[in-house]
Order: C-alpha cells, then structure tokens, then sequence
C-alpha cells in the first residue's frame, strides 16, 4: 500500500511536470492553432536563463520568476515578427510553420551549445524545499511535492482566465473569426503574440522547475517535445482541463509501467496516442466538431 | 600483335607510373612526407566531453615524442562521426580514400565500431579503437587489422562484481539504459557478482535518452531490500539519477554505486555536493601514484591548465600505443598493413592506468581497476581518493579466426 502510493506520487509528480511542459503549447498550438515545434527551445532558453540569475544572486525564487521572461520575449517577437507577416502572406501551414519552428529548435540547441558548451548544469534546490517529508507511513521528497503544487497552482490559475475573463473571450473569439475581432478595434495581433509570449514563458517556467530534479544541457528541449504533442493531442486541442487530464493519463501511465512493466515504458504512452487518434481524434476531452 | 599490346601495356603502365611520380607519390616515397592518423570521434552531441578529452589526451602522447617519429611528422586528420553508424562508414572511407591515412583511431560508440570493424577487415585498414567496449568487437568481429587500446566491458566490471560479493554485499539492484552498453557492461557485473556469491535482486532497464523520472525505478529498488544499487549511467542520465537518488533519501540507506562515467568529473557542477562520499570504479584518476600517470598528469595539466580525465587517459593510452608501434618499426608503414597490429599486440608499456598488454585478439587488458572515493580536498573542492584495488579481468572469448 505504501509502495502503491510512493508511485501514486511519483506518477502525479511526472504528471504535473508534463502539464507545465505542456500548457503554454496548448495555448500556442491547442487555442491559437500555431504549429509550435519550437516549444522545447523555449523551454531551454528559460531553464539557461534560469540558470544566470541563479548564479547572480543565489536564488532560486529569483530564477524562477525572471527565469521565464527571456522566453517570454522572445516567443513575442517570434510570433509578432516572424510567424504573423508570415501568416499575412499566406505562409502558415502546418508544415511551414512545422519546418521553421523545427529548424528554431535546433538553432537554439545549437547557439546554446556553442555558447555554454555541451556540459551539463543545475539549478541548487533551495533550502526551504530540501529533504523530505513524512505522512502516511512514507517519506517523500518536499521538491517533488513542490512540483504537484505549482503544476496544480498554474491550472487553477489559467484555467479561469481562458473560459471567464474578456482576454480568454477575445482570445478565442479572434481564433474563430479574425476580421470580426479586428473590426471591433482591438489589435488581434498584439494579443496573439502576447499569449505567445505567455505560452513560452510558461515553457521556461518548467525549465526552471524542472531544473532541480533533472540537468539543464543544450539538448534538453528537444526530447520533450514529443511528449508535450501527445499530452496536446490527446487532451484535445485548446482544451486546459484536457490538457491537466491528460498530462496525468500520460504521467501515471510512464511512471506506473516503469514500475510494474518495464518492458511496456517505451510504448505505452505512444500507443494511448494511437489509440486516441483512431477512437477519438478530437482528443479525450476535446469538444466535437471543432476544427483543428 | 600478342608482343606489341604486351608493350603498348608496359608504355602506359610506365607512364601512369611516371606520372604518378610527379604528381605527388615521390614526396611520399623520398622525403618521406608524414604518418597520417585518422581520428574519428563524436565531437558534438551526448558524446562531445568525452571526445574532446580523449583527443586532448592523445595529443599528450604525440607531443611527447615531439610529435614525430624517425623524424617523420605525424598528421592527424579529424572526423566527426555523429555517433551513426553510417556516417562513420562514410567518414572512414572518405579518411582511407581520400586522404590516404596510415591508420585510424578513436571511434567512442561501440555501433560504429562494429561497423568499421568489418569493413577494416575487408579494406585492409588498420584501426585502433579508443572506447568500443562492446565485448565482441574483438570477439565475435575480431580480425588481424582490428586493435583496441582502452579495454572490454567483461574486463572492466567482470572482477567488480566478484570484489563487491566479497566485501559482504550480498545483494544488489543493478540500473542502466536499455541498450547494448548498459547490457554488457552490467552483465558482466552480474556474471562477477553471482559466482561470487552475491545475488541481483532486481535489475532496472530504462529507456536509453528517453527517460525523464527515475522515481517510479528508484521506488521499486528502495523496496527491494537490496544492499547497494550498482549503475551505468552517462551525461545527463547520470545527473538525473544520482541527484533523485539523494532526493528519495536512499544515499546512506542504499548507495549507489558506478564508474567512472555515473559520476564524471563533467557532471560535478551540476551535482554539487551530491557527489562527496559516492564511491565508484575507473581505470584512472589524476591522483593515481605511478610514474607514467605522474609524468601525464603534469604534461596534461601544463598543457590544458586542468586536471585530465578517464576519456584523456584513455587518449593517451591510445597515442601511447600508436606511437610505441610506429617507432618499433622505424616510422615504416609495412606493405601489408596487419603487421602495424601485431607489432602492437607484442607491446607491453607502462601506461598510467597501470601495465598494458594485449591479448590474442589485439585487446588491450586492464592491470588493475581502481575503486576511489570523492571527498573534499582542502579548499572544499571534490577530489577522488584512492580506496581499494583489483585485477581486471580477461575478455571473453567468441573470436573465431586466428591470427
């Protein structure tokens, strides 16, 4: 039982790293409908960032709150300088966006490499969250239990602000009918590249949670954008509830074959994917009959 | 008719030799132009640390000779071969063909070993691989213009697992990437271990690059009830598991144990403090008293203002032996190209991870493997202190031809 629930843990933890992987890239590709394979270059560029301030001030809090703002500019200027006159000029498929956000993700992987070499880096876990906590017969890493609060935290933040507020109104409202948005007089494109810009910040948000308990290094950004589609994917394009629902299918589903069946670790997440696609392509939790 | 095509042949033999002659062959032939050395590494990637230090390494042991033999310049060319099989194949070809080289050497993953291995065997190529611990790349793809400088998967960890079953660890976790380095090294931990006496009470497989979270792994193996986990890891699998290790609290209450790799010098700033206390296997360490490790630390340290790695260690042997060779056959590169090989098997040299020999099949053998400690030297940085020594073992055979 206390096996169960050690991996019960271990598998909400994961769960909730993925989400925040995941949640700027269902705001990008899920809402916005932007193709954004660039998604594991923002999260590097946060977690290096990260790194930086930590250096300079010895803070984790420190990287954790401005970790996020490189990545914020710089998906702002990418959306609003590069992908909208794009869009302007009818050059927005999914496969032209696919083949410069994907040369975009190596390029940063590249730059960083050349820039901080191919060593391997940490963020120092802070004091206040070091060691472990006791309850319920177990004894579990206080960091890792920060991880399932800030996943937890962000989802209940954000999830208001999409479905209740004028920005999430007009934000989806400019998705499904552009020219409406901007004959009522608000700039659609500022917007879309400011949610853009959120979207990566939140990618460089999980760099730096993440940073603690994995290492920060040139490559990192790029394995985990597989990942990050599947949880897009199966939770439905644009939905956030879908999303924290289907970030804890895939976390639960890694951490528990790890466990018990080894053997199944590297499929079983592709195969959900799968299945999901044939079953249901709208995702899980996404609403039918919308057009992704 | 027979006679005159016999002599127009001869004409334009002669002449294709003449002008062979003129266009570049003589400054081989008479002045003796340099010994070219291919050297094929993975200079980016996973891999780059590791190749930038056995590369540095080698260049020690060629400065050493002034990086000339019988007054004949030795000339490395490098390439990059990506970790991809087929991209090594390409390099190596392009190296043979193009630029002509004497030999080749380096090559870190045991996939473009193998596939180099036959095709130096068909092309008459010799080469010296630098890493390549796979156990059948001088096994089962043995072959006379095939050597390997560093050493066997079964010869570095066959003996730490018998040394381990007989320091009273009685049972252990053994942890690593699902792939062919994982299995045959910590197979041959296994194999040592168990006829030692020890039990492996479990064994954890993760998949190679792609995984993230070890919790769910170090989980199951703190249940276990095993005594130690003893793990192969590299680059940034390594950090992740060493630092979740500590996390999950199981640092005193079940240690994790590894080589050289698992806690590389190169992971330390990112590991911090984690790594004071861990105990781990290598073949080398700066502080190693010998003279030849004495006499490469200080070369190495002048030259790079650091302190050298296993993989530089590792280079040095390389160069080491390369060099030892070329100048037992009097900077001469023999016709038929196996003999630079077997001039390099008869060789026995005082390397600073100990004597080095080769065996039958052109591998080199470990003297002794090292089992170190990192602790805090006096200004608080982390430094490996000598604990424990052993025998390495011999290889395993499955090398059909004899040569």
């Amino acid at each position: 039982m206390q096996l169960f629930l050690l991996q019960f843990l271990n598998g909400f933890q994961l769960s909730m790293l993925v989400f925040l992987l995941a949640v700027g890239l269902t705001l990008i590709f899920g809402l916005m409908n932007i193709l954004n394979l660039a998604h594991g270059a923002f999260f590097t560029m946060g977690a290096y960032f990260g790194l930086i301030i930590a250096k300079a001030t010895g803070s984790f809090w420190a990287a954790l709150l401005i970790g996020p703002l490189l990545p914020f500019a710089a998906g702002f200027v990418l959306q609003f300088y590069v992908l909208q006159p794009l869009a302007e000029r009818g050059r927005s498929t999914h496969l032209d966006l696919a083949l410069l956000t994907f040369g975009l993700l190596f390029a940063t992987a590249g730059a960083v490499e050349y820039l901080y070499g191919s060593s391997f880096y940490s963020i120092a876990t802070p004091d206040l969250l070091k060691g472990r906590i006791a309850f319920l017969g177990i004894e579990y890493p206080t960091y890792r239990l920060f991880i399932i609060a800030a996943g937890i935290s962000v989802a209940a933040a954000l999830s208001p602000v999409i479905d209740r507020t004028l920005i999430g109104a007009t934000l989806r409202a400019g998705v499904d009918n552009r020219e409406m948005v901007t004959a009522l007089g608000i700039n659609i494109n500022v917007l879309f590249a400011l949610v853009f810009g959120f979207g990566s910040a939140l990618a460089g948000f999980a760099g730096v949670v993440a940073a603690p308990v994995m290492s920060i290094y040139s490559n990192m950004g790029i394995g985990i954008v597989v990942t990050t589609f599947v949880v897009v994917v199966v939770g439905g394009l644009g939905n956030l509830k879908g999303s924290f629902y289907a970030s804890l299918i895939v976390g639960m589903t890694d951490t528990f074959a790890q466990a018990f069946f080894p053997e199944a670790e590297l499929f079983a997440v592709y195969a959900l994917l799968i299945a999901v696609m044939i079953i249901r392509p709208q995702g899980l939790f996404g609403a039918v009959g919308r057009l992704a | 008719m027979a006679f005159s095509f016999e002599k127009s042949t001869r004409t334009i033999l002669g002449a294709a030799a003449v002008l062979a002659a003129t266009v570049g062959i003589p400054s081989y032939a008479q002045d003796k132009g340099p010994i070219k050395i291919g050297l094929i590494l993975t200079y980016k990637g996973v891999y780059a640390p590791v190749s930038e230090g056995f590369d540095r390494g080698l260049q020690i042991a060629i400065a050493e000779y002034g990086g000339k033999i019988t007054g004949r310049a030795i000339e490395i060319i490098r390439a990059d071969d990506e970790l991809t099989p087929s991209v090594g194949v390409q390099k190596f070809n392009k190296l043979v063909q193009l630029d002509r080289v004497d030999l080749v050497t380096g090559i870190v993953g045991s996939n473009v070993a193998i596939a180099l291995s036959e095709l130096a065997d068909r092309g008459k190529v010799p080469v010296v691989f630098g890493f390549a611990f796979a156990d059948e790349i001088t096994g089962k793809f043995c072959s006379p213009y095939i050597a390997r400088s560093s050493f066997s998967a079964n010869g570095f960890q066959y003996n730490s697992g018998k040394y381990w079953a007989s320091k009273g660890i009685k049972t252990a976790v053994i942890m690593g990437p699902d792939y062919s380095a994982g299995h045959s090294f910590l197979g041959a931990f296994k194999r040592g271990f168990e006829e030692g006496g020890g039990k492996v009470v479990q064994e954890i497989w993760t998949p190679f690059q792609k995984t993230k979270d070890w919790g769910a792994a170090l989980t199951q193996a703190g249940n276990s009830g095993a005594q130690i986990i003893y793990a192969f890891y590299a680059g940034s699998e390594a950090v992740q598991v060493v630092k979740q290790h500590a996390d999950f609290g199981l640092k005193d209450k079940l240690p994790l144990i590894g080589d050289q790799w698992v806690y590389d010098e190169a992971l330390w700033p990112a590991l911090g403090d984690l790594v004071i206390g861990a105990k781990h296997i290598t073949v080398h360490f700066p502080d190693l008293e010998n003279e030849a490790s004495k006499k490469f630390v200080k070369a190495f340290r002048e030259k790079f203002k650091e302190d050298p790695d296993v993989n530089a260690a590792l280079g040095y042997d390389n160069g080491k032996a390369i060099m030892l060779t070329l100048e037992k056959l009097g900077g001469e590169i023999p016709g038929d190209r196996a003999k630079i090989i077997s001039t390099m098997r008869d060789l026995t040299f005082d390397a600073p991870r100990g004597k080095i020999r080769f065996n039958a099949q052109n591998s080199a053998l470990l003297e002794k493997v090292y089992l170190v400690e990192i602790v805090k030297d006096a200004d608080g940085k982390p430094r490996r202190k000598f604990v424990d020594e052993f025998a390495g073992a011999g290889d395993l055979s499955g090398c059909a031809k004899s040569f």
